[in-house]
């Protein structure tokens, strides 16, 4: 008990952390945009590396953010036709929900750790980024992401939450 | 494999799991990952996929959408928008429908400042809804016109669904944008006009009441404290794109930033409301984001059946003025929307519907003016329209499902004569994107 515990404190001080730096990119965005077109117009100052660096936020946001969505039961689905079945059925539904957003998640994690070590072994960058700027670090996001979502999602499970996602 | 069988098993999976209230990421996930496999061969397909998760979201046009809710929930949380509406409020003088004519006011202001139309309704619902009861005002008059108003933001820039309608069609994030602002404008104009003409035909839909007479000095005072500054925000977004100056992601940026200025001078920008708002923003964000990050591959696979390929053909050579089929995919969009809302909706039919656009030589910008209304319409259409949900839970508890979807068919009606509007005078969507 005392080791679940444990893990349960270690995966969510994790799905924090990773949050927290969500949120700081979310700023980042903000803050290097502006100041780059303020500069262009006063300094005459381009830097087009910060766009790059800004489209790899966008990807590191979704990834940092999915398990912390996941565990506020955060990712939108159409409740209505499946409440109408009654809570019996809604339940199986969602443990249907949960086994299948594991065996995909479960699958990603396995491909895009692959496809990430193909890119250090490769030492692969993007054409239209930062050239020679390797792209694994940012692609190491993708299987990061997706191993804290399955830890969330396995731990979901176990607890068979009673909470339903939000309905759009 | 025959391209309908193809795309029956492919759409038909995606709305099977939808239905069954699989998440919609998992559902997309699902059926890009078996689609990958088997159409794409094998291991080699899953793994373009990864490929095709990163250029779907390493995108510089997508980032206006995380920084528009952001600019958003600054305005939302700091409590700027609440003193805007009561400075509106102060102008409205003794007009038939005075409070209804208010929430479609306040609508399209709000829908200057933020892009979501859920943030809207629920606050125009839970501010204005209680005091237009108490002034005696009936359901039609309450509901309608802050459902109405609150789904403006999705068609007056900065709006996060248009950004995302760009991207997935493929066309100019700030033409659209530029294009949305007469026919957003012209809808609350629309929606004005229905309130003052009903509620002077039916004055007891929206009782008069003594108007407390603030001197035009104070309303003058409080429009230059809490309004004026705010064309500052408008101008830093619509402006910059308009004049060339900013791209959207610079103008969305500038935006959001000009939002924490403003926040930070009104001293609504406390620990707690800049916590609170970067916690929404990274939900909404990430909720969108993850979406987002199988629009490619399931774009791909669609094109991949030859669904496309063959749907273009067949709809190049109907005989029967293409208008007529703009006409049948807009009818389909609208079905459809009565069962599913915002980026799923335009994810299953954008990828098909925009070929076939540019077969028929029409304006993709048109189109897409078009389709955004539509995407508006869709949550105010029964069964499931989210907004229709949001009203049931911001309204009094003695308000029925169907009141809110009675209220909501006049406006529905108007954004379809919109449409058709549209339709007859394209330049209302296409006079500004030509001056740019």
């Amino acid at each position: 008990m005392q080791l679940r515990q444990r893990y349960e404190r270690i995966l969510d001080a994790v799905i924090d952390a990773a949050a927290w730096l969500a949120r700081m990119l979310l700023l980042f965005e903000v803050v290097t945009i502006t100041a780059g077109v303020i500069l262009r117009y006063t300094a005459g100052i381009s830097f087009s590396w910060l766009n790059s660096l800004n489209e790899w936020t966008l990807l590191w946001i979704a990834f940092l953010g999915a398990a912390w969505l996941e565990r506020g039961n955060g990712h939108v689905s159409v409740d209505t036709f499946i409440e109408v079945a009654g809570e019996h059925v809604v339940r199986w539904a969602k443990l249907f929900g949960w086994l299948l957003g594991f065996v995909c998640c479960a699958i990603l994690l396995w491909y895009s750790a692959a496809v990430t070590y193909e890119k250090l072994i490769s030492g692969a960058y993007d054409f239209f980024k930062i050239r020679n700027f390797p792209i694994y670090p940012i692609y190491a996001v993708i299987p990061f992401g997706f191993l804290l979502w399955v830890l969330q999602i396995l731990r979901q499970a176990g607890r068979r939450s009673t909470q339903t996602p939000p309905d759009i | 494999m025959e391209w309908y069988i193809s795309l029956t098993l492919v759409m038909g999976s995606f709305l099977s799991l939808v239905v069954i209230g699989v998440p919609i990421v998992f559902a997309l996930f699902s059926v890009t990952i078996v689609s990958s496999y088997f159409l794409m061969g094998g291991a080699s397909g899953v793994e373009l996929l990864i490929d095709s998760i990163y250029n779907s979201l390493t995108v510089f046009v997508l980032l206006p959408i995380t920084l528009f809710i952001l600019m958003g929930e600054v305005m939302f949380r700091s409590g700027i928008a609440m003193q805007m509406i009561d400075t509106i409020d102060q102008w409205m003088g003794r007009l038939p429908g005075r409070m209804s004519l208010l929430a479609v006011a306040s609508g399209a202001v709000l829908a200057t400042l933020s892009g979501a139309s859920i943030g809207s309704t629920a606050m125009l619902g839970s501010t204005l809804a209680p005091s237009m009861e108490k002034r005696g005002y009936r359901k039609p008059m309450i509901l309608g016109p802050i459902l109405g108003s609150g789904g403006l933001a999705i068609m007056i820039p900065p709006s996060g669904l248009g950004v995302i309608l760009a991207v997935l069609a493929n066309v100019s994030v700030g033409k659209l944008l530029i294009a949305i602002i007469i026919p957003g404008i012209l809808m609350a104009l629309m929606y004005s006009a229905y309130i003052v003409s009903r509620c002077t035909l039916d004055p007891s839909l929206a009782p008069s009441y003594e108007v407390k007479r603030t001197p035009v000095k104070l309303r003058l005072l409080l429009t230059f404290k809490y309004v004026v500054p705010l064309s500052f925000l408008i101008f830093l977004v619509t402006g910059m794109i308009f004049v060339g100056v900013a791209t959207p992601t610079e103008a969305a940026a500038l935006g959001a930033a000009g939002a924490f200025v403003v926040a930070f001078c009104y001293q609504g920008l406390s620990r707690k409301v800049t916590a609170g708002t970067l916690e929404n923003t990274l939900r909404i964000s990430v909720m969108v984001l993850v979406i987002l990050a199988a629009s490619q591959s399931f774009s791909q696979i669609l094109a991949f059946t030859g669904a496309t390929r063959v749907l273009v053909a067949w709809a190049s050579s109907l005989p029967v003025p293409p208008i007529v089929v703009i006409i049948a995919m807009q009818a389909v969009v609208f079905v459809l929307g009565g069962f599913i809302n915002g980026v799923p909706l335009m994810m299953i039919t954008l990828p098909i519907f925009m070929p076939v656009v540019t077969a028929l030589h029409y304006d993709p910008i048109w189109f897409c003016v078009i389709m955004l209304i539509n995407v508006e319409t869709a949550q105010l259409t029964p069964p499931f329209g989210i907004l229709l949900f949001v009203m049931k839970g911001v309204a009094s508890p003695d308000t029925t499902m169907m009141q809110i979807i009675g209220a909501a068919m006049p406006f529905i009606i108007m954004n379809i004569v919109a449409m058709g509007l549209l339709m007859l005078f394209p330049a209302i969507a296409l006079y500004l994107p030509s001056l740019m």
